[in-house]
């Protein structure tokens, strides 16, 4: 056996979309999603290896721009900084955005934590005519500079080599001093004084850090400070607000301005001493440039938005023909293997009714599925999203939200095919608590992964004729809804003004075919273990949900006296007699389905759903919904199978609820909308409770279920009274 | 040279910023992404219904709104048109 | 006989499986320290692959 090894923990850091997931997953091995827009990675990560012998704990903080208390990914990076004090801090620099870069990296130095710094994207910055002297800045900074182009691990090993030197290094690291001109300085060095005498959340922050802090009006640390000492905090304040007060009134600026202009002041210095040069002229376009004014462009840019979102679903549409109906067909030819193969009896009605036609339903959608998510990937990957976001950003101010919602609203389905778990983790960008909640409760009406299975299936069955133009109005109504409900929250319950939007458009970025179909096969492959896990455990419950309690022997005996009957008046066995035996036989499982415990609650249901067209079996698949909304899918596969004796053949579920009498277009555009909009599943809700409450929580789950249930009720109601049907 | 609100440059024009006058949030949201006094700034485009407006700053390209570049003040090359843009 | 047995022990599988994911969700729903991302088992949507924590059990072996 090895010897123990030596733990050392590293820290990765910098400025969002600067490639700090991308260089944690080269590092690491682990296939964390990156995508092409700021602000992905809100938690911290962690991941490990092995270097030399030693074992590296490797976490991945989220991405900002300074260590202010604004935004909770500010404070989650900087309250690891402080707490947990990783060995060395890897602070990524996107060599083609150097100075904004450098902005964060003066915290760093500031705050006096350990530090190497990963110089990335040199080949981007080349291509711009950017050079970066990396001995120069290493020089002028007084930490160790190491240039890397993570995308294609250039300079990663030496980045690692000497990030470990660094940990290992027993040198004191002292904080940098910046001069805030003669304005501050004074106050800065009294408060630091102060600050130091009475020992003053030393522990935690260096003294001249936490002056800084003061003079920035910082609430975290102020409310920390309070707690500390309340003396000591009251003194520190009010020295403050005099020096914050006297600029204002003298000089009409703020304390933080000035600490920022100094900061930048500080960088302009040390770039303009060798650290960068340029090769040509920097009002070139670039080649992003150049794509943005088409894209973004007032007339062309909606119609490109457009035309990318049909374009998507048609390939989707269109593609995964083929291969969805093979799947239909594999399944149906498995069910007939093991209707083969297995005695009649319970056993048999469970694997057939339960698991392959639950399961099947689910899995059959796989093909389509994989198309939907490797287009999101190409349109993430590129960095079109971001657009989309900056060309939405004044529609959603009108509904009360923010640009910064259009990312939690696409990552939850916005074009089909996401989550709202991580869509509801997405609106802690948001910075406004009102704008937040009302993002947060309305991202759950967007289509996501799970939903989509339900869709195709009721698309299929009703508007073959154009799948990819329904599935465009679906989601464009699905957008409609959300804009709308959120303009409602915001004008009432959640009244507030509106947040800045700063935010920062990434170049475009050419995706790599590897990336795309990992990123798809991981996506893929995650739905598929859902479905051969979660749903075959729920879709065998519900099976014996639908199965128990079973007909009595009264019940029993009533259909084999009908059957006795039939035998004794048609003594020929001609076809009729088969027809009508047959008819007897779906007669007792449709009985022997109402009658389960399932039945029960969903016949219980039907005086109220009838109203928006819902028959119990439909009522059964909704509840099972909740736990996830693929179980709707597979909880008709099941109820369509039970209620019916098989014939020969067995059809797919979708030609089955064609055939039923029961369903019609309209009934199908009330199930979807109803689906659409009703309680988000079960692990949404307990989200929602987590970053919000479970008030909020509640409040969701009744308010889209009644207001789904008033949209589908009108929907089906709607033709109805137009005497359309 | 004349002083101008950033939200009245026209797109592809350059300008210096010359001050910034706005605290909190948005103040320090404007400052850390590199709008200080002394950056330079291009109007890169606007969003089709005119608002935000990406610029660029630095190596990078920015988007914001209107109501917020009326905080920012740019000075630019004096020009025969300045008459303010719808 | 072995029929209803079968059954019967696959439902109370299921019912094990099921309770115990449950379980885990709401832990994970009370504990704000963790990350929800690997345990939301959202049909891929979420878009994170693979989960850091799974992966140090199972390699911890250097990338090169």
């Amino acid at each position: 056996m090895d010897a123990p090894k030596v733990r050392i923990t590293m820290a990765l850091a910098g400025n969002p979309n600067a490639g700090k997931t991308t260089l944690f997953n080269k590092l690491t091995g682990a296939r964390q999603h990156v995508g092409n827009y700021p602000g992905i990675t809100v938690d911290y990560k962690e991941g490990h290896f092995e270097r030399g012998g030693r074992e590296i704990l490797l976490t991945d903080l989220p991405g900002t721009y300074s260590l202010t208390a604004y935004s909770v990914e500010e404070l989650v990076a900087r309250d690891y900084l402080v707490n947990e004090k990783p060995q060395v801090v890897i602070n990524i620099v996107d060599a083609s955005n150097l100075e904004r870069n450098l902005y964060l990296t003066c915290q760093f130095l500031e705050l006096g934590v350990p530090m190497i710094i990963a110089l990335n994207m040199i080949d981007v910055a080349k291509d711009r005519g950017i050079e970066v002297n990396a001995g120069q800045l290493e020089a002028l900074l007084g930490v160790p500079v190491v240039p890397i182009i993570a995308r294609s691990g250039f300079g990663t090993d030496a980045l690692i080599d000497r990030a470990v030197a660094v940990a290992e290094d027993k040198r004191i690291w002292q904080p940098l001093d910046i001069s805030y001109g003669e304005d501050l300085d004074g106050t800065v060095m009294t408060l630091m004084a102060e600050i130091h005498r009475q020992s003053f959340l030393t522990d935690t922050y260096p003294s001249r850090f936490t002056a800084i802090k003061y003079l920035e009006h910082d609430d975290q640390i102020m409310a920390r400070g309070r707690v500390v000492d309340q003396a000591v905090a009251a003194r520190v304040e009010a020295q403050a607000d005099l020096v914050s007060d006297h600029l204002r009134k003298t000089m009409g600026v703020f304390p933080e301005a000035i600490i920022a202009d100094h900061r930048y002041g500080f960088i302009k210095s040390i770039i303009r001493q060798g650290v960068q040069t340029r090769t040509f002229d920097t009002d070139r376009l670039y080649a992003s440039d150049k794509i943005d004014k088409v894209v973004t462009d007032r007339l062309l840019g909606p119609l490109i938005m457009l035309a990318v979102l049909f374009g998507l679903y048609q390939f989707t549409f269109s593609w995964s023909e083929l291969p969805v109906h093979w799947l239909d067909s594999l399944f149906g030819w498995l069910s007939g293997l093991i209707d083969g193969a297995l005695p009649e009896g319970l056993f048999k009605s469970m694997i057939i009714s339960g698991a392959v036609h639950g399961v099947g339903g689910v899995l059959g959608f796989v093909p389509l599925i994989m198309f939907m998510f490797f287009g999101i990937a190409i349109l993430e990957d590129s960095g079109y999203l971001a657009r989309v976001a900056f060309m939405m950003d004044r529609i959603f101010r009108i509904f009360g939200l923010h640009g910064s919602s259009v990312m939690p609203f696409i990552i939850s389905g916005g074009i089909a095919g996401g989550c709202a778990v991580p869509g509801v983790l997405a609106t802690r960008t948001l910075r406004s608590p009102k704008e937040r909640l009302a993002t947060l409760l309305t991202v759950p009406f967007m289509n996501c992964g799970a939903k989509l299975p339900v869709l195709a299936l009721l698309i299929g069955a009703f508007f073959s004729e154009d799948k990819a133009r329904y599935m465009f109005l679906f989601t464009v109504v699905s957008w409609l809804v959300a804009l709308l409900s959120a303009k409602l929250f915001r004008s009432t319950v959640l009244k507030g003004d509106p947040t800045p939007f700063v935010m920062e458009l990434p170049p475009y970025r050419l995706p790599t075919l590897p990336g795309l179909l990992i990123h798809t096969w991981e996506r893929t492959w995650q739905y598929i273990k859902k479905a051969g896990t979660v749903i075959l455990g729920i879709s065998i419950l519900l099976w014996a949900m639908m199965t128990f309690p079973r007909l009595s022997p009264d019940q029993v005996a009533v259909f084999d006296q009908q059957r006795l009957n039939l035998e004794t008046q048609h003594h020929a066995n001609t076809e009729t007699a088969s027809q009508e035996r047959k008819s007897i036989d779906d007669a007792q499982a449709e009985e022997a389905l109402r009658n389960s415990m399932a039945g029960t609650l969903g016949t219980a249901m039907e005086p109220v759903s009838r109203y928006a067209g819902f028959d119990w079996r439909t009522n059964i698949a909704l509840i099972g919904g909740f736990a996830a909304k693929e179980v709707i899918v597979s909880t008709l596969g099941t109820a369509y199978s039970m209620g019916k004796v098989e014939s020969r053949e067995s059809a797919p579920l979708a030609t089955r609820l064609q055939q039923d009498p029961h369903w019609n277009r309209w009934v199908a555009i009330a199930a979807l909308i109803f689906i659409m909009f009703y309680s988000p599943c079960l692990v949404t809700v307990i989200c929602i409770a987590r970053e919000a409450s479970w008030k909020w929580a509640v409040f969701s789950m009744l308010y889209n279920t009644v207001f789904a249930f008033i949209l589908a009720t009108a929907c089906y109601q709607m033709p109805r009274l137009l005497s359309l049907i | 040279m004349a002083e101008i609100s950033l939200r009245r440059m026209k797109v592809r024009q350059s300008g210096i910023i010359t001050s910034v006058k706005v605290g909190g949030m948005l103040g320090q949201r404007i400052r850390e992404m590199g709008l200080v006094p002394g950056t330079e700034v291009t109007v890169q485009g606007r969003a089709p219904l005119y608002d935000p407006v990406a610029l660029r700053v630095m190596g990078g390209t920015l988007t914001l709104r209107n109501n917020e570049a009326d905080h920012i003040m740019v000075e630019i090359a004096e020009e025969t048109d300045t008459s303010p843009e719808a | 006989m072995w029929d209803s047995l079968a059954v019967g022990i696959t439902l109370c599988v299921c019912s094990f499986f099921i309770g115990r994911k449950l379980y885990r969700q709401f832990k994970a729903a009370t504990n704000p320290a963790a990350g929800f991302e690997c345990g939301c088992g959202c049909s891929g949507g979420c878009g994170v692959s693979v989960c850091p924590e799974k992966k140090r059990v199972k390699n911890g072996v250097s990338p090169r």
